[in-house]
């Protein structure tokens, strides 16, 4: 550093210095820089291979080329093909004209209607629906109908049984409606039932059963139309031996009824309470 | 160790090799050192290997209208750092975006052998623009002189001393700077 004028000026020798200090960082630096780099091996091979095949242009051009011809050719067997189809059309169409000409000069069909089917389907479920109703009534009425008139006509024991049982009868709809139907005000079907079978319908109670078979059920107990009371476990019959001689429910059934019709003083509901 | 780049480091190539075999002479002696030039100017090996493939490519294709036949090497250098430069503008700015793990770059290890300053320099290398860069490459990697520097990249003497400069002086600030 040399002072002229009383201005420090720099030494060009330490510039110089420094300069050559700065190119030798430089060429340390981008030479260690690229010392780990390494270019792959099959350079020469790529490069062979970039001379042998033709650029990417030319590439191009030749796909053109070759998607053009590959499409005329491909036009060309399919020529045939596409005429058949044509002439095949035609025909289709010229013969539905002739076979329907009304509706083949009509106007095109108009597009279908989403809601259309969905409509049609709920309109004929509710329509079925209705008629089961509008003719199954009857229909049942009817059944019902016959099958009381066969219940009343045919008065078996068993039927009768179950009757004076008081239970365990049918399910048949008149009766279970007369059933709970009272006959009077005050009167519930279970009296009502009561009056009229007063001794001989009441329910056969367990005692009836005896497994000994020994005869001792009270006068009270009735011997029931069951014959269960009777049976004994050496499985046959011994006669009760204070058996009398009642009615039988089946016909004690049909006689108040036909009673009760015979007499015209007797209220409408009395068919309804026997049964 | 890396071979200097210099015109006068291969044998001649003799005028009566036909292509294929000047090219393979000239792939054996200069091709992984046009690859390192080609990454300094890039930063990428797989563009630096393409660069430089197809400037061999340009080589063997233009071999028969080629003169003067030892000037074979300065005509690869002068076509990597053309291509170099023609490269795609974005390819170059998300290279110089992208983080510095890069295949070519070294890594943490590689890093710890090399001079303190190299990352900063190899960093400043990237920032700069691509003339300079040029310059600073052909002058400080290859050790040409000016005049071969200013025939690779096509300018005069004096553009390639004003590249040189200002090159030089924003590596220093950058080196300076980075402790």
């Amino acid at each position: 550093m040399s002072a002229r004028d009383g201005r420090d000026w720099p030494d060009p020798t330490r510039a110089a210095e420094a300069r050559h200090d700065l190119d030798d960082v430089l060429r340390r630096a981008l030479h260690a820089a690229v010392d780990s780099v390494e270019p792959a091996g099959d350079g020469l091979t790529r490069i062979l291979h970039r001379l042998t095949t033709p650029s990417a242009m030319r590439q191009a051009a030749l796909l053109v080329t070759e998607f053009a011809h590959l499409a005329q050719l491909i036009i060309i067997w399919l020529e045939p093909a596409f005429t058949g189809a044509l002439r095949l059309g035609q025909r289709h169409r010229a013969g539905y004209r002739r076979a329907f000409p009304h509706q083949a000069a009509r106007a095109p069909l108009r597009p279908a209607r989403h809601w259309l089917r969905p409509a049609l389907a709920l309109a004929s479920a509710a329509a079925i629906v209705v008629i089961a109703v509008v003719v199954l009534g009857p229909v049942r009425q009817i059944v019902t109908r016959t099958s009381l008139n066969a219940s009343t006509g045919a008065s078996t024991p068993a039927h009768a049984g179950a009757h004076s049982a008081g239970g365990g009868h049918e399910p048949s709809p008149t009766i279970n409606t007369t059933s709970t139907v009272p006959a009077r005000p005050g009167t519930t079907s279970a009296q009502a039932g009561r009056a009229s079978h007063r001794p001989g319908t009441a329910p056969a109670p367990s005692p009836a059963v005896t497994p000994s078979g020994s005869p001792t059920a009270g006068p009270s107990q009735s011997p029931g139309p069951t014959p269960t009371p009777s049976k004994t476990k050496h499985g046959h019959h011994k006669p009760h031996p204070r058996k009398k001689k009642t009615p039988h429910p089946g016909k004690s059934h049909t006689a108040v009824r036909d009673q009760a019709a015979r007499a015209p003083g007797s209220p409408p509901g009395l068919m309804v309470n026997l049964t | 160790m890396n071979r200097p780049l210099t015109d006068a480091a291969p044998a001649p190539i003799p005028v009566r090799w036909d292509a294929d075999r000047a090219l393979t002479a000239m792939y054996g002696d200069h091709y992984r050192c046009l690859v390192r030039l080609a990454w300094l100017l890039v930063q990428d090996i797989t563009t630096a290997e393409d660069v430089v493939q197809d400037s061999f490519a340009a080589l063997h294709t233009t071999w028969r209208r080629r003169r003067y036949r030892d000037e074979a090497l300065a005509y690869l250098r002068r076509s990597v750092v053309s291509r170099s430069r023609s490269l795609p503008r974005h390819r170059i700015v998300t290279e110089r975006n992208a983080s510095p793990s890069g295949p070519g770059i070294p890594g943490a290890e590689l890093g710890a052998l090399f001079p303190p300053e190299h990352p900063a320099v190899v960093g400043a290398l990237r920032s700069l623009p691509a003339r300079q860069r040029e310059a600073l490459v052909l002058r400080y990697y290859d050790d040409l002189p000016e005049e071969q520097v200013a025939g690779a990249m096509g300018v005069s003497k004096g553009a390639v001393r004003h590249h040189l400069a200002r090159a030089t002086a924003a590596l220093q600030m950058i080196v300076e700077m980075d402790p």
